[in-house]
């Protein structure tokens, strides 16, 4: 017997497989990333640098900040239309009459929505350990401890996006999260006075979207550092707000009243 | 009407929905209603647009939680997925995914009731068999007609071992043909002991189907009885006569008088009582020397109760 979740998780998968703009932005992706590889392999070749690794490494992850935009705009419009878009088209009233509970619908289909965006971060990934092997470049575990936080980046934003639309419509989701978004970005921007940036760090502290652990993620990936412990500090810190996140998600779908249009 | 093997029960449910900000609009949708559907029955939910039907349909369902109230769903609240494990629904509209076939709906609809893999194939076979759709399970659904895209809802709603079926609407889409085999299906399967809890605007489809039938108007319970019951209370006998010519006294004229009295064909009047007024009529009629052509008794129909039931409300609703 399969469960529900499984169900749901192949359910959403099929779905957004099926979802034109879902593919779109996919092969959006491929093409920014296929730029992004070219441009850091020629500038790595053509550096007189020693470590033609660290420096495709560097243009990759500290210059693909469009490619980043790019997953993060994919996991906000993933996590608020996850159970929104099903709730306006009606489908979710055939799977919710089956013995199916509403913790089981969010979670299978989070994770359907978590494969895409895993997949997108992953062409970056790989193309960066292909590379990096290419350019003799050091397999360390800080490298792929970075990996794991840049992945589970994308992941905070998709279950941050999903569990703000698990209570509100898909506008309002995004409204809230873009919200948060903004406040995380402009709390840390050092150039900013201190009336502004304090104020907004109060409030960034309650965000899941904090700069610090982005910041151990790329100084692993690029080489500045080969601390663990930030590292996994980060990690730590972000499974946990996903964690969270889930669970506030999964209480606020189940107290959330749909109900056909009729 | 609560017993041991009613498959929902219902007791004193309100549904208030509370809507805007910052200011709360409050609606009733519900007040008070309590009813139970017995195990091998057809209950007939019905009402005009806005009674409340639908919202006793998504409360049963768990799609919203009532205000106050208990529901039990095979003995669980509808919050838990017991109370689902046996039970099909087919919504008003029935909204499907696009991308999938109509044997791929099935399986996947199948494998969410808890289906083993092993039987699946043969339940969606069964399934799409039922609804005529046999031919057609290998195509889109996003390519069906509106009546194939009901049917295959209702094959979604019957699949494998489902004891209560909730339909809201059935047969809003379909054309006769289809009307008359959904109505044989759904009598061979009350024989075969599954219940059915329809709502529908058709009144005669429910009338020829019902067993027992709840009335809502405006929220609150108008009528909840045996659909027979029903049909006795408001039968009536139908007396057709003649006044013979140049008697014009009072029996005529208040017979005449009267609401249902109608001068028919022939010079005949027909006039409709109530089985325990009748001799009273009869014995006006006589004394004003009418000719009592015939008496017969005349069954109450559903669509009279309804009208008669929700009607006064309906006339000051378009007159406000």
């Amino acid at each position: 017997m399969t469960s529900p979740r499984a169900v749901i998780f192949r359910r959403h998968l099929a779905r957004l497989r099926s979802n034109r703009s879902v593919i779109i932005g996919l092969v959006f992706g491929v093409l920014i990333m296929a730029l992004l590889i070219g441009g850091s392999f020629i500038a790595a070749t053509q550096s007189h640098d020693p470590d033609r690794s660290l420096v495709f490494q560097y243009m990759l992850w500290k210059n693909g900040e469009l490619f980043s935009f790019l997953v993060v705009v994919f996991a906000i419009v993933l996590g608020s239309s996850l159970a929104n878009d099903d709730i306006k088209s009606g489908t979710i009233f055939g799977v919710l009459a089956r013995p199916v509970s509403r913790a089981d619908y969010f979670v299978g289909s989070l994770a359907g929505a978590a494969v895409f965006v895993v997949v997108l971060q992953l062409l970056r990934i790989v193309s960066s350990l292909v590379l990096s092997i290419v350019f003799d470049g050091k397999l360390t575990l800080a490298l792929f401890l970075g990996f794991v936080v840049v992945i589970l980046g994308d992941l905070l934003y998709l279950s941050m996006f999903a569990a703000i639309g698990a209570v509100t419509s898909n506008a309002v989701a995004v409204f809230l999260g873009l919200l948060a978004v903004l406040i995380t970005g402009l709390a840390f921007v050092p150039d900013f006075p201190a009336w502004v940036t304090y104020p907004l760090r109060a409030i960034a502290i309650f965000l899941p979207i904090m700069n610090e652990s982005a910041d151990a993620a790329y100084k692993a990936i690029v080489g500045e550092s080969r601390l663990i412990a930030p590292v996994l500090e980060a990690i730590a810190y972000r499974s946990c707000w996903i964690a969270v996140l889930c669970i506030l998600g999964v209480w606020g779908f189940s107290r959330r009243e749909i109900a056909p249009r009729t | 009407m609560t017993g041991g093997d009613d498959v929902v029960v219902v007791e004193r449910l309100e549904k208030i929905y509370r809507e805007g900000f910052p200011r709360r609009i409050e609606t009733a949708a519900l007040t008070d209603v309590s009813f139970s559907v017995p195990r091998g029955s057809i209950f007939g939910l019905l009402g005009p647009n806005g009674a409340g039907k639908s919202t006793t349909i998504h409360l049963l369902l768990g799609f919203i939680a009532p205000t106050s109230g208990t529901i039990r769903v095979f003995g669980q609240p509808p919050s838990s997925p017991l109370s689902r494990r046996s039970l099909g629904f087919l919504p008003e509209i029935f909204a499907f995914d696009r991308f999938a076939t109509g044997r791929g709906l099935l399986e996947r609809f199948d494998a969410l009731g808890g289906g083993d893999a092993a039987g699946r194939r043969e339940r969606v076979d069964e399934a799409l068999h039922l609804v005529g759709l046999a031919e057609h399970g290998g195509r889109k659904i996003g390519t069906y007609s509106k009546g194939m895209a009901q049917r295959i809802g209702l094959g979604q709603a019957l699949l494998g071992h489902v004891e209560l079926l909730i339909l809201d609407e059935p047969m809003s889409g379909m054309d006769p043909a289809n009307r008359r085999s959904v109505k044989q299906l759904l009598a061979a399967r009350r024989n075969h002991g599954l219940t059915t809890l329809l709502s529908s605007h058709i009144l005669s489809d429910v009338e020829e189907l019902a067993d027992h039938v709840v009335i809502l108007k405006r929220g609150m319970i108008a009528a909840n009885a045996a659909l027979s019951e029903l049909r006795r209370g408001t039968a009536a006998m139908r007396v057709v006569f003649g006044i013979v010519e140049g008697v014009t006294d009072a029996a005529s004229a208040a017979a005449l008088g009267s609401p249902s009295a109608a001068q028919g064909e022939a010079g005949f009047h027909a006039v409709s009582c109530a089985d325990d007024e009748l001799n009273v009529l009869l014995a006006k009629l006589v004394a004003a020397r009418a000719r009592i052509v015939s008496v017969n008794p005349v069954q109450g129909d559903l669509e009279s109760l309804f009208l008669e039931l929700t009607g006064p409300e309906r006339a000051a609703e378009a007159s406000a």
